[in-house]
């Protein structure tokens, strides 16, 4: 893939990255002196190398070299504590993936150098910034070609579901090119756009369609971490087409005062993924700067799977799309069977960029990949003309009486109650350690008298949903307890 | 205090419990670190945001640092300094 964009447009621009830039020809040249070095430090077919680094040229470079070495990367947040890196890095050695050496932010080699994290006996990896294999006087390695295995493994990543612990899994460099195969195929890449990439590159969002995408179709990319004045100079000055980014860096951008003057006219594309989109960001962004965001869906088993690229971008704001090439998505119940359109299951799919399973972890958590199709864990449903809605995750299913119900089900109704301000709806333990179905009800009226108003919530819910649906136990609060950025706590309601 | 940093501190209080969604009993001492308050960030350009609306100023992206915005004191201080210039 790297090679072929090489071979095609080898003396067009490849990236920015502040000051610094370089063509194909030239980032092809610079994998290659450090992936020589890689090799003398013990780098082969198979290794790990773990990548702890931001937005820039170091990380890129480090994950092309990885690449022709026919290695492992291993993209880890330089966010992370020292805790999270070692757990992480503990995880590696545990699923059998050899991290042989670390290239990480300046500050973080002294704190990784001094970790303990791999068991006793193991030798310990080699840890070093990016800009001591940069620095042209250490390069006296030449590097040897290393014919790549397409099976072979590519990158070693973290599941980062938004429950449970994260699952490590393996892509190999097969699933690699056909994500970046999807994605340009589906949103027609070329060497003509110019991709920003202010979203992580280590995790499946920032590495998928930003690297993955400017390394197929020979778009230069742009590197950076987010800040408002910097991205907005960025988009205009080096004329940006595509725009893959959170809700929470759209919002910011829009809702920024001087950002009202800003020219981002060389957009054709921003599509948001990682959390759901809210109307009021589309709404706010549309507005401001005349370009809607379309939604993407993926994960980190596979990259992105749908893409809303409808022709009523305003009228579908709220689908994550269709199926991006050579996806199937289908929405299906507890048995497998796919539902008829229109109804909500579990969405599943099957591509050729997901990843064979978790790693070093039990059958259970494997069963999410049944017979080629993954079971994601979202809820969803397919319109008539096939585009995709999600709207919620199983794992929130409470359990009871052997039937599963939908939260938000039960929230919609109690809520659509007069005197109800707030209210959220969990699965709390019952006496017999069953899980029962539980509402925490803040009031319109704080001093509003409780009995008349759970008995008019009880009535409305037998009324309009089956009685395994009916809450048990109905408490009142004054407040739900949230982050500080508005997450429901869920924990402490049950 | 004069009675400009006091009006300036009603305001920030107002804002960092909207923007924070802080409990109504919370009250933001001058001192307090916000970071105790879950300031990551994301929440911090979320009240910069917030800032640059309500008292009409542009905050540029590299003066978002702790020391400016890190507490209540801080934050009223930069906002006066900006309105004085």
């Amino acid at each position: 893939m790297f090679s072929s964009t090489v071979d095609r447009v080898g003396d067009r621009l490849a990236l920015v990255d502040g000051s610094e830039r370089r063509t194909w020809d030239e980032l092809a040249g610079d994998a290659r002196q450090l992936a020589g070095s890689l090799q003398a430090r013990g780098i082969t077919p198979g290794s790990g190398v773990a990548i702890v680094l931001g937005n820039d040229r170091a990380f890129v470079t480090t994950f092309l070299a990885v690449e022709l070495l026919g290695a492992m990367a291993v993209p880890l947040n330089p966010l992370f504590t020292p805790e999270e890196l070692g757990r992480h890095l503990a995880g590696c050695e545990v699923a059998g993936c050899d991290v042989v050496g670390i290239v990480a932010e300046p500050d973080l080699v002294p704190v990784l150098r001094d970790r303990p994290y791999t068991a006793p006996g193991r030798r310990h990896p080699w840890v070093e910034d990016f800009a001591s294999f940069d620095n042209a006087t250490s390069h006296t390695a030449a590097f040897h070609d290393v014919t790549v295995d397409p099976a072979a493994p590519a990158l070693f990543a973290f599941s980062s579901g938004s429950t449970g612990t994260p699952k490590g899994m393996i892509r190999t460099n097969r699933n690699l090119a056909a994500e970046a195969d999807q994605f340009a195929a589906t949103v027609d890449v070329t060497e003509d756009d110019v991709i920003l990439a202010v979203v992580a590159l280590f995790h499946a969002h920032g590495l998928g369609n930003a690297l993955l995408a400017a390394i197929h179709s020979g778009a230069p990319l742009v590197l950076g971490r987010f800040e408002r004045d910097a991205t907005l100079a960025a988009i205009k000055q080096e004329r940006v087409t595509l725009f893959p980014a959170v809700p929470f860096i759209f919002h910011s951008l829009a809702e920024t005062r001087r950002a009202q003057r800003a020219d981002l006219q060389t957009l054709r594309l921003c599509f948001s993924a990682g959390a759901p989109l809210s109307q009021a960001t589309f709404d706010l962004f549309h507005d401001r700067f005349g370009h809607p965001i379309r939604q993407l869906y993926g994960c980190s088993e596979a990259g992105s799977v749908t893409i809303n690229l409808d022709d009523d971008a305003t009228g579908s704001w709220d689908s994550v799309g269709r199926p991006m090439s050579g996806i199937d998505v289908a929405v299906i119940d507890d048995d497998g069977v796919c539902h008829a359109r229109g109804a909500t299951g579990e969405i599943t799919f099957r591509s050729d960029a997901l990843t064979a399973g978790y790693v070093a972890e039990g059958e259970s958590a494997n069963e999410m990949f049944d017979g080629g199709w993954f079971r994601t864990g979202d809820l969803g449903r397919l319109d008539d003309a096939g585009n995709l809605f999600v709207t919620g995750r199983t794992k929130l299913f409470i359990s009871t009486s052997g039937f599963k119900v939908d939260p938000f089900e039960v929230e919609a109704v109690i809520r659509a109650q007069p005197g109800v301000a707030d209210v959220v709806v969990v699965g709390a333990q019952g006496d017999r350690g069953e899980e029962i179905v539980k509402a925490v009800v803040v009031r319109d009226d704080p001093e509003a008298d409780e009995s008349p108003l759970r008995r008019d919530l009880l009535a409305a819910c037998k009324a309009q949903l089956a009685a395994f649906k009916v809450p048990r136990i109905v408490e009142f609060r004054d407040e739900i307890p949230r982050s500080p950025l508005g997450k429901i706590l869920r924990k402490y309601l049950v | 205090m004069d009675g400009e940093h006091a009006d300036i501190d009603d305001r920030l209080r107002a804002l960092l419990a909207e923007r924070l969604q802080l409990d109504a009993g919370v009250r933001v001492d001058e001192g307090a670190s916000l970071l105790d308050l879950g300031l990551d960030s994301a929440a911090l350009l979320s009240v910069v945001i917030g800032i640059e609306e309500a008292f009409g100023i542009d905050v540029p992206d590299r003066e978002i640092t702790i020391e400016n915005f890190g507490s209540l004191g801080s934050m009223s201080s930069y906002i006066a300094g900006r309105r004085a210039s």
